[in-house]
């Protein structure tokens, strides 16, 4: 049942995909900030999270893997309806992990949110790297299975995976759309206005936060768990906080609490990093435009707040409620 | 209002992002030999070279009309950008050569850059990219840092691939059909280590039995561990204490001074040239006055530069040596020269291997088109087996390829690096020196062949 | 045995202790920016790594003795620090500190790439010499180490003088206070906020050459990867209080050696983010008690 796809879709199917898990990433974090507030700097950690899990959950069991240590943990559920259970494993792990570091700060302002996820992602990074028992570290575990891949021969599957992963994002959006439109987003949006405000009116805006950084952590180790049997290989090296960062960029360009924006958001900052990568070189200097792709990511972040805080589709009057002291 | 606005922004951005799109795909001529770019215009020895329009890097005279493409899938970027920065020069001096004796059967070789930025998911892009987009005939890469994505997608898409740097033990089986390499495996390296350090015969000091172990925690370190640390107790020596360490901290002092607890006579330090240097600054302001052996990573000349000839004073190192042919045979100090000549500077890390890597893709697409066969990726993998192994003429660069081919003949390539034999993985065997720091230059004391180890 | 093991436990402590004194630099510097700006600089690692740089130009290429280099990459970052405040933070100043903070993460992405694709990512190295350790009782202490800990110490003196005996110093401390108040009162906040500044960017820039000589080599991610260990003892000692900042950084410090020997080496940013949370967790306005 192989068939053939030309090369320019085979890319595009690609790009596509790594777009898809990147708005399900930036979907996460907008329930974070653009709805809540929450300056979450620590995103990549419940990606990791959701990613090292699906690969647990899915890899056979240890004793199989040659050429090098071995890991300790492996649960070998078959596929291809794994997929269901790696899923949801993935989506726990990166609630808990959400909630766990939320129950840091969430008590705290936001400055000292920011950083204190910051630094509880760093530690979670160092922890990849050096358990190697259970993650493999810098080396990482690289037979996870991608479902469904030997039935379908690869071209074909590119296109499967890649629709696989457009209706998670569709799905996510349909149910955080639906949440955030009930009594629970009006509440998420007033304790981003004004927490004060709605401390007094008697809610608990503490556990209406944790509730907020479970789901869109949740939401992130959905990410990780499509990422893990895409790629097919789960390795610390991708984990860095660069990730966090992109991820930022592509809520703020695609506007706060705006669902469809953060989405369009992922997929602006994924085509400008592909297009980018092959520009022409400068003989000579082969890492100077590299780096220099680098620097007008920043400089695009700085110019998006500066000049269109509300993002490409948010709303300008969401904006006045983020600017609070705290 | 506001649904106009977002749809001329959108169609505003996708347009854009679609004119990039395509001008991002022939343009990339920059690189090697395309006539026009700095200075080679290929007017010496037959067709092709003058009149390649530099810039959509399709068009060049005498041949198919159509370049022959070759990807370089290496970082450029972020903490290895070092590692392209390395490889393309001689990437691109060998484009030059390859073009200017003839090219591939008339046609020119472009080399195009691919940056994998160090992470997985930017190699995927990059690799799609280059077996998608571009299609290359073939790839120069991956590193060891991200080949773990990319294994996959080369293979289903039949792509010959030789990497002149991924030592990871990782790769030691999963190569041979479509994947080859023309670095050693470290866990050949790390043998040699331990082998160094336990016989005085070899490293000419002393047969240190307290070996201290300390490994970077990153890709291409780790899988030094396990051969040497269990070569070493093979050889009958006693590893003191094992210290893993996070890479690009600021300083080192605690991991030295627990290293120092278990006093070791001597050091096998897997870590980057930086990481090195603090550790040695570390053990200095510690007092440590046992030796070190320094991996490949480290045991360079410019690590000897940047350091204080007092740090580095009688240490030991690993260095993939040229084949003794080449030197004697002058090959090494010829390509040396030719690189100073074409980048003004000294070949740098992975020069050798990267030579043997592009002689052996150019001799294999070089069978393949002379042989009368199309110029696609599955006709010519299996030319890489052919080319670099018996029986067959030796010879040992492109224009000697070239003609023995023309000429109807079968080829061996001998490289810089060994005879490049590759296994029924790809992998290959070659020898090791071990050398020691005197006076800031290495000296070698001794050679272990791949058999020896 | 005894005797080593307080000897050992000496040598562990020494080494925070310079550690220590690095930190403090910088942590001061940053909390002296947030006290009158508000918002947590999070490009202020980019000013250590600009320091260190411009420090290696004039010394390397130069060939200017190391402590003119640092003095003029002092002032170069000093500079470069009130024109990224103008360019950047001030249009957008009245917009409250989250957009500050987040622009203040793109400009570091900015500044660390320029950096990388002028000045490549090799490692570099300031030419201080090598120096053998002097043994204090079966501890080594290194003399470039004891230099380093004279002048962070010398720059905390300056600090302190510069906040209690001078004007500038007491309209910094007014500014920080209470903004509007201090304008009130006829301050010119503008002025106050551009030298201050030009102060904290420059110990930014002193930082990132103490942390050059004691912990060679350096490279355009340096400052950076330093940044989360001041933060660490910015927010430690409370934020936006000088002096709250340079015990913070001791501590820090010292528990980066303590936990790097006796816990473990694999693990040592672990340990500053492991104080920061317990902070956070435990007394958010830190040790001298800044704004939560």
């Amino acid at each position: 049942m192989a068939i053939e796809l030309p090369g320019m879709v085979s890319f595009l199917l690609s790009m596509t995909t790594l777009a898809l898990i990147y708005a399900l990433l930036a979907l996460g974090l907008n329930v974070h900030y653009g709805y809540t507030g929450l300056l979450n700097f620590g995103h990549v950690a419940f990606f990791a999270a959701g990613a090292y899990t699906a690969a647990i959950v899915t890899i056979p069991p240890p004793g199989t893997v040659s050429g090098g240590a071995d890991y300790a943990i492996g649960l070998g559920v078959p596929m291809p309806f794994g997929v269901v259970i790696s899923l949801g494993a993935s989506a726990l792990v990166g609630g808990i992990l959400a909630l766990l570091i939320g129950l840091t700060s969430v008590r705290l302002g936001n400055h000292y949110l920011a950083i204190a996820t910051f630094a509880l992602a760093g530690i979670f990074e160092e922890f990849i790297r050096n358990e190697a028992w259970l993650t493999r570290g810098v080396i990482g575990l690289n037979n996870v299975p991608k479902p469904g891949r030997s039935a379908l021969g690869a071209d074909l599957w590119g296109l499967v995976y890649m629709l696989f992963a457009a209706a998670l994002v569709v799905g996510t959006y349909l149910v955080i759309e639906r949440l955030m439109g009930a009594p629970f987003g009006r509440l998420l949006k007033g304790i981003r206005e004004d927490e004060q405000a709605a401390r007094m009116l008697g809610k608990s805006t503490s556990q209406v936060k944790l509730k907020s950084f479970a789901i869109g952590g949740a939401i992130a180790g959905i990410a990780g768990a499509v990422y893990a049997h895409y790629i097919g290989s789960v390795v610390a090296g991708q984990f860095i906080p660069l990730v966090t960062f992109l991820v930022w960029v592509a809520v703020l360009l695609g506007g706060l609490a705006s669902n469809r924006g953060v989405i369009l958001g992922a997929f602006v900052l994924i085509a400008f990093r592909e297009v980018t990568r092959f520009l022409p070189e400068i003989e000579g200097y082969p890492t100077l435009v590299p780096s220099l792709r680098f620097a007008v990511i920043g400089l695009l972040l700085v110019l998006v707040i500066r000049f269109k805080p509300e993002g490409l589709l948010g709303n300008p009057d969401e904006l006045v409620t983020t600017g609070d002291d705290t | 209002m506001e649904r106009r606005k977002f749809l001329v922004r959108t169609g505003g951005l996708a347009t854009v992002t679609a004119l990039a799109g395509c001008s991002g795909n022939g343009g990339n001529g920059g690189n090697g030999g395309n006539g026009g770019n700095g200075g080679s215009d290929g007017s010496d020895g037959g067709d092709g070279g003058d009149g390649g329009d530099s810039e959509d890097g399709g068009s060049t005279d005498g041949g198919d009309g159509e370049d022959v493409r070759i990807g370089v899938l290496v970082p450029f970027t972020g903490d290895f950008s070092w590692v392209g920065s390395a490889v393309m020069p001689i990437v691109e001096m060998m484009a030059e050569r390859i073009n200017s004796n003839g090219g591939i059967n008339g046609r020119n070789v472009t080399m195009i850059q691919a940056d994998t930025e160090a992470t997985v998911d930017a190699s995927v892009s990059a690799t799609r990219n280059l077996i998608d987009v571009e299609e290359v005939h073939g790839i120069i890469g991956p590193t060891s840092l991200t080949f773990t994505g990319v294994t996959d997608i080369i293979q289903e898409n039949q792509v010959p691939t030789v990497s002149p740097t991924a030592g990871t033990t990782e790769m030691d089986d999963i190569g041979g059909e479509f994947i080859f390499r023309t670095v050693p495996s470290d866990s050949i390296g790390g043998r040699a280590i331990a082998k160094a350090i336990r016989e005085e015969s070899i490293n000419g000091q002393q047969s240190y039995e307290r070996m201290g172990l300390i490994v970077g925690e990153a890709p291409a370190l780790t899988p030094f561990e396990e051969p040497i640390r269990s070569s070493f107790e093979e050889f009958g020596g006693t590893v003191t204490d094992t210290i893993n360490f996070s890479t690009g901290q600021s300083s080192y002092e605690s991991q030295m001074s627990s290293m120092m607890q278990s006093d070791p006579e001597i050091i096998a330090l897997v870590a980057s040239p930086e990481d090195s240097s603090k550790f040695f600054r570390a053990a200095f302001n510690a007092g440590y006055e046992g030796n070190w052996f320094l991996t490949q990573e480290a045991a360079n000349q410019s690590f000897l530069d940047d350091n204080e000839q007092q740090l580095t004073e009688g240490v030991f190192g690993l260095q993939e040596v040229a084949d003794p042919n080449a030197l004697e045979e002058g090959r090494l100090e010829a390509f040396r020269e030719d690189v100073m000549d074409f980048s003004g500077e000294e070949p740098g890390e992975f020069a050798l291997n990267t030579y043997d890597a592009v002689n052996v893709m150019a001799a294999a697409l070089q069978a393949t088109a002379v042989a009368g066969d199309d110029l696609t990726r599955a006709n010519i993998a299996p030319n890489i087996r052919e080319v670099a192994l018996p029986p067959g003429t030796q010879v040992t660069n492109f224009a000697e390829s070239s003609s023995e081919l023309s000429d109807g003949n079968e080829i061996d390539y001998s490289g810089l690096v060994g005879p490049i034999d590759f296994d029924e993985n790809g992998n290959i065997a070659a020898p090791f020196g071990i050398m020691q720091a005197q006076s800031g230059e290495w000296e070698q004391v001794s050679l272990l062949q791949a058999e020896d180890i | 045995m005894v005797l080593d093991l307080i000897s050992q436990f000496a040598q562990v402590l020494v080494f925070g202790l310079i550690n220590g004194s690095v930190i403090a630099v910088g942590a001061v510097g940053l909390t002296l920016s947030y006290g009158v700006t508000r918002f947590i600089n999070f490009a202020y690692g980019e000013f250590l790594t600009y320091g260190a740089f411009l420090a290696f130009l004039v010394a390397t290429v130069g060939g200017a003795p190391v402590y003119v280099a640092t003095i003029v990459a002092m002032a170069g970052v000093g500079v470069l620090g009130v024109v990224i405040a103008r360019i950047f933070f001030k249009p957008i100043r009245e917009r409250g500190p989250l957009p500050l903070l987040i622009t203040s993460i793109g400009v570091a992405f900015l500044l660390r790439n320029l950096m990388r694709g002028v000045a490549g990512t090799d490692p570099q190295s300031l030419p201080v010499p090598l120096i053998r350790p002097i043994s204090i009782g079966g501890v080594q202490i290194s003399p470039v180490g004891i230099a380093v800990f004279v002048v962070s110490m010398l720059a905390m003196g300056a600090i302190h003088l510069l906040l209690t005996r001078t004007m500038l110093g007491r309209k910094m401390r007014a500014t920080s206070g209470n903004r509007q108040l201090a304008r009130v009162s006829g301050i010119d906040t503008d002025s106050v906020i551009r030298r201050t500044w030009f102060v904290a960017s420059a110990a930014g820039g002193l930082a990132g050459v103490l942390l050059a000589v004691q912990f060679p080599p350096f490279r355009p991610i340096t400052g950076w990867r330093f940044l989360l260990v001041v933060f660490a003892a910015t927010i430690l000692g409370g934020i936006g209080k000088p002096y709250g900042a340079m015990a913070g950084a001791l501590i820090v410090g010292l528990a980066m050696s303590l936990g790097s020997f006796y816990v473990s080496g694999s693990y040592t940013l672990a340990y500053a983010f492991a104080i920061l949370v317990a902070v956070l967790l435990v007394r958010p306005e830190g040790i001298a008690g800044g704004e939560i």
